[in-house]
């Protein structure tokens, strides 16, 4: 099992070694490439990273959501005990939406334009024995716990109908009504503005606590991460590259890259330049040999190119893949652990 | 950059602009003489730009910043109202007239993509922003396109190729180097580093802090990014449904708001740290529609302060410190 994946007898999910390639004409994009974590049970875990970096793909690659060219090359995905990789994919079903359940950034592409919202909850109640009555009671309930307003209402009106924000909430709607054990969300809020982005955000907190559901939060938003995760994993060109609880990475990131995300980030007050990472991402269908992420990196030294460093541990439950760890020693992130920033926004 | 360098002289006043888009209204409606509806997207905007300064505009969609930044530039023709450029009237003027004034005002779109002609290089597009307004002889085109290039931090070897060619931070450079082609003293950035990612949006932001130094230009900063404007910004300016409600240096902004939307954009930004972890939302519901703006003060159904007067009449943008304004009847308290 590799060292990123804590070992504990309360992990929900955990995804060894997994690979998700995509078959271009002319290139293979590795996409995902040998990614490992695990989920605790009731716990918040991030994926964040920037566009290209294999988040999504991550997610999606746990419900088994890869469309061609793409495929899930090898690797695991263990929840209860059964390997969904594993599993036919016929039977993938019945993990879908009862058992893990999922919210995209674009609600409009997830719901069914041409069905009534209460028809699509309708379908995540089914094979639970309920009556229409009590299959409509419950749709205007989980409505109503999701905050959309005279529910009645809206329950017998099209995606179209609703706003940004609302419809957001009638798919959180729709898939808490099959009652998750896990709920995967990719960019929940980035289509959204702020004020309804907290409040999404918020109700996310809430409705995990009161349901018990864990979740899996993609987010390229180091805001969002500071706010709703337990720990997260930091990923760059198809890997994680550092994972660790989130009070860490925020006071004692040790990764560069992490560290340049840090410096880039506009936190604070006019006058203090931006530390920003130099230069592009890599192309994913042409990764150079050795570390990704060393032609942009501060650190690097000859072996950065020649060598893909391997996860090391730096601290409890903390892992990098860095060759110079010890450069990394007394870097500190955007907040200062002995000093609680009070009420900095 | 020091802030004695910035010029106490306003290079643009907008003063009282309007921009409402009509709906379409159906033919019975048009027989039964209901009145018009029309998005009230800018609803009566006064603001002074300084020679020098960064202006952020900030606000949620649809409160009409950006339709407020193309106002001032003719993009969209304002309904009424008065844009002074340099002390001269650019709104009454004639088209033809007003592109002679056109030069000094340039616009940086958030997606660099569809606002770069993909049939032209890069360089054939500088060199057309400099023919259009004659900036500089064919014969120096040249040296400017390699200095304009080396500006934003591009390679002078990228100039022959096409905008496809690049990646976002990249287009974003060459949609910067096209607004400085014509050397102009004020540029209008709406959402321009919305689209990037954050390692990216750093370099553009800093590049846009250098340029804005090194040449003097007074900058708009439209976003809606409450980091990035606190960041880049000198003076911040909030809008709410067609209007600004608030209007201060930005450090006092920050530290403390007198609008209550204000403090609700504040509070709803996600703080940095995950020490500061807050469970009560910033603000329930959403915004009303532009179409139908509430009475009295557009903000109070959803204003914790409310109070009658606040329904009944609208509070007008009143100087509360040196450089504050704020619209609210109880700023105070």
């Amino acid at each position: 099992m590799p060292l990123e994946v804590v070992k504990s007898g309360q992990n929900l999910l955990e995804v060894e070694d997994l690979k998700t390639y995509f078959f271009m004409k002319d290139a293979t994009v590795k996409a995902v490439d040998g990614v490992s974590f695990s989920l605790a049970a009731g716990e918040t875990f991030g994926l964040v990273g920037e566009s290209g970096s294999g988040k999504s793909q991550t997610l999606r690659s746990i419900l088994r959501l890869i469309a061609p060219p793409g495929r899930i090359i090898s690797g695991s995905v263990r929840y209860k005990g059964q390997d969904l990789l594993k599993v036919p994919l016929g039977e993938m079903r019945k993990y879908r939406g009862s058992e893990i359940g999922m919210i995209f950034q674009e609600p409009m592409t997830a719901l069914n334009p041409v069905i009534r919202i209460r028809e699509q909850i309708f379908e995540s109640l089914e094979n639970k024995g309920l009556t229409t009555d009590q299959k409509n009671a419950r749709a205007v309930e989980l409505l109503r716990l999701v905050g959309v307003p005279s529910p009645e209402r809206r329950i017998e009106e099209y995606a179209h109908q609703f706003s940004g924000g609302m419809r957001q909430r009638a798919m959180i709607a729709i898939t808490l009504a099959a009652e998750p054990k896990i709920l995967l969300a990719d960019e929940p809020t980035t289509a959204l503005d702020v004020t309804i982005q907290d409040q999404i955000l918020k109700l996310i907190v809430s409705l995990k606590e009161r349901l018990g559901m864990s979740v899996i939060m993609v987010t390229h938003d180091l805001g969002i991460v500071a706010q709703m995760c337990d720990r997260v994993a930091v990923m760059y060109a198809g890997r994680i590259v550092e994972i660790t609880d989130t009070l860490t990475l925020f006071g004692a990131p040790r990764h560069p890259y992490t560290l340049g995300l840090m410096g880039s980030l506009p936190h604070g007050a006019r006058g203090s330049r931006l530390q920003p990472i130099t230069g592009q991402p890599p192309n994913l269908a042409n990764l150079p040999p050795g570390c990704p992420f060393a032609p942009r990196c501060r650190f690097a030294e000859s072996i950065c190119t020649e060598t893909y460093p391997e996860m090391v541990q730096v601290g409890p439950g903390h892992f990098s893949r860095c060759h110079f760890i010890a450069k990394l020693d007394g870097q500190s992130g955007i907040i200062d652990l002995g000093n609680v920033a009070e009420g900095r926004r | 950059m020091a802030v004695a360098s910035i010029g106490e002289q306003p290079l643009v006043v907008i003063k009282d602009l309007y921009k409402h888009f009509p709906l379409k209204q159906a033919i019975l409606d048009v027989i039964a003489r209901k009145p018009a509806l029309s998005v009230r997207a800018v609803d009566g905007v006064s603001l002074v730009i300084k020679q020098g300064e960064t202006l952020g505009l900030v606000g949620e969609s649809g409160c009409g910043k950006s339709t407020l930044a193309k106002a001032i530039l003719r993009l969209e023709e304002p309904d009424k109202g008065t844009v002074l450029f340099n002390g001269k009237d650019i709104t009454h003027i004639s088209r033809q007239e007003f592109r002679g004034h056109r030069r000094h005002m340039q616009m940086v779109f958030q997606d660099p993509y569809s606002s770069l002609n993909p049939r032209l290089s890069v360089r054939e597009m500088l060199i057309e922003a400099m023919t259009v307004h004659k900036v500089c002889a064919p014969k120096d085109a040249e040296a400017r396109v390699a200095e304009l290039m080396a500006m934003v931090g591009m390679n002078i070897a990228a100039a022959d190729r096409f905008p496809g060619e690049f990646s976002g931070g990249q287009r974003q450079r060459l949609g910067i180097a096209r607004a400085l082609a014509v050397d102009p003293l004020f540029i209008i950035a709406d959402e321009p580093v919305s689209a990037l990612d954050v390692s990216i949006q750093a370099q553009v932001i800093n590049l846009l802090q250098d340029l804005q130094e090194n040449l003097h230009l007074t900058l708009l900063f439209v976003s809606h990014d409450l980091r990035v404007i606190r960041h880049i910004t000198h003076r911040v300016a909030v809008m709410y449904l067609g209007k600004v409600v608030e209007l201060a240096p930005t450090q006092e902004l920050f530290e403390r708001p007198l609008h209550p939307y204000t403090k609700v954009l504040a509070a709803a930004a996600p703080v940095l740290d995950p020490r500061v972890r807050h469970r009560e939302y910033a603000i329930e519901g959403e915004p009303p529609s532009p179409i139908h703006i509430p009475t009295g003060c557009r903000f109070h159904p959803r204003c914790v302060r409310a109070r009658d007067i606040c329904k009944a009449s609208e509070p007008e943008l009143q100087e509360v410190a040196p450089g504050r304004t704020v619209a609210c009847h109880f700023w105070g308290q």
